[in-house]
């Protein structure tokens, strides 16, 4: 991360304030459409313990979510990669889940596990389990044929196969299925939160639409873009030191 | 009593014949190379042996008593392990940590000061140094390469056949080439696969690497490459 890295973001970022402000003073939009770039600064300055308050509570669903809809899609995957009869019958129940929009069935998510935490960590677990299936039984089923021929040619089981040769050779995969459930978690976890919640910033931001307070809203964006930029460069920072080879493989 | 014995054997893809009628009967330490053009099913003969995986249908018998180990065309090295971690894969399988014998090996091929290097840091022919540490590590009595040397420049192959040569002594091997010049150097007998079947073994003559090539081994290399281009 060099200076000349920092100084290119630091002006994109200046350009794309710039931008923000010029545009609310060539179209002359009240305060009440779009808030200004120093009054979303001072929402945040002076709202930050509210703003805090309730990113805590987004925050945990998207860890939790992130944790149980990642972990799911792996176990799913590896069921599919060891049964062909448990595949067979998993692969098209798949199938039929993503044909259902998830955003569609959020209200019946809220009304049978209520307005707390579960339902939003079931949105967002819900969200990323099949792109995240679908990228680990890929990373799975696509070993080298050669490693898999070696393996068994030193008499490995079926089970010492997928701990030491499938799941590591799959990590390259499943490191890009972390990156899409993390970007996925968010997501859901908002979407639980628009259709019933009391508190998150999502709530936060429908409550403050609904009063006109525009540069609350502005400000629990900005706040869900920081968080999901954060999430996004510390997996992939994580993940190219976990797995280093990534790049290296032909 | 032979190490592997083929009788009668025929493989067919489907209805579609691939290898017909091979017969075989290799003896303990004896050497012997299948030479044939690409794509003539060699390699799936290599794998029905082993007793892999394989979409093939057989015809005949197949009796192996022997331990085998595999050397591939591709170095098959794990990248996430290191250079003595992939040497000692046979034993770490079996859930062991890295045995003594593993460091001999890689000693063996000259690549000890490579020993905690991730093997996508090394050249081709380095790693396929390691391949072989990896397939002498394993106490088997018959080696099965499949074109080990294909992928590696000429120097490192003329190299690599020499530690080859070494470790194959009280060991029986089945060399799978499509190079005259490496049968001929490698192994004591050598089949042709010719109309996708084995030709009567041609006698090798034990070249050495830096041997002349002498009139006869020039005349027996020119009748190799006649049955294959049959």
């Amino acid at each position: 991360m060099s200076f000349r890295f920092w100084l290119k973001n630091m002006l994109i970022m200046l350009g794309l304030l710039g931008l923000w402000q010029g545009t609310i003073i060539l179209f002359h939009l009240p305060h009440y459409i779009v808030a200004t770039p120093e009054q979303v600064g001072q929402r945040l300055i002076h709202d930050a313990p509210l703003l805090w308050q309730h990113t805590q509570i987004t925050l945990i669903e998207i860890l939790l979510g992130f944790v149980v809809g990642f972990l799911l899609g792996l176990f799913s995957a590896i069921s599919l990669i060891m049964s062909k009869i448990l595949a067979s019958i998993l692969l098209p129940l798949m199938v039929l889940s993503q044909a259902i929009p998830i955003f569609a069935i959020a209200p019946l998510l809220v009304l049978w596990f209520g307005y707390g935490l579960t339902s939003k960590i079931i949105m967002a677990a819900l969200m990323l389990y099949f792109p995240v299936t679908a990228a680990c039984y890929d990373g799975l089923r696509h070993t080298p044929q050669s490693w898999l021929d070696i393996a068994s040619s030193m008499h490995a089981t079926p089970w010492t196969i997928l701990w030491k040769i499938r799941l590591p050779a799959a990590l390259p995969a499943l490191s890009s299925g972390v990156r899409i459930a993390i970007s996925f978690a968010p997501i859901g976890a908002i979407i639980g939160e628009w259709v019933g919640a009391s508190e998150g910033l999502g709530y936060l931001m429908l409550q403050a639409n609904a009063r006109m307070q525009i540069d609350l809203v502005f400000a629990a964006l900005i706040i869900l873009m920081s968080l999901s930029l954060c999430f996004y460069f510390c997996t992939d920072f994580l993940l190219k030191k976990l797995v280093p080879w990534q790049n290296q493989l032909s | 009593m032979p190490l592997l014995t083929l009788k009668h054997l025929s493989l067919f893809l489907e209805d579609e014949l691939l290898l017909d009628n091979l017969n075989i009967s290799l003896n303990f330490s004896e050497h012997i190379a299948i030479l044939g053009r690409s794509g003539c099913g060699k390699s799936s003969l290599l794998k029905v042996i082993l007793g892999l995986e394989h979409p093939f249908r057989l015809q005949g018998s197949l009796s192996c008593q022997a331990s085998c180990a595999y050397m591939a065309q591709q170095d098959a090295l794990l990248p996430w392990l290191s250079v003595i971690e992939n040497v000692n894969l046979s034993q770490r399988l079996q859930g062991n940590k890295i045995a003594s014998k593993a460091w001999k090996c890689l000693e063996q091929v000259g690549l000890l000061p490579f020993a905690y290097k991730k093997p996508y840091l090394l050249s081709g022919g380095q790693k396929q140094r390691v391949a072989l540490a990896r397939t002498m590590m394993q106490e088997t009595e018959l080696i099965l390469m499949d074109e080990p040397f294909s992928a590696v420049d000429a120097i490192s192959r003329i190299e690599l056949q020499i530690f080859t040569k070494k470790i194959l002594a009280n060991r029986a091997m089945i060399l799978i080439t499509h190079d005259p010049l490496e049968a001929l150097r490698l192994a004591d007998k050598i089949y042709v696969i010719q109309n996708k079947t084995l030709t009567p073994p041609f006698m090798s003559q034990h070249i050495g690497i830096h041997d002349e090539i002498t009139p006869s081994v020039s005349e027996l290399h020119t009748q190799l490459l006649q049955a294959l281009s049959l």
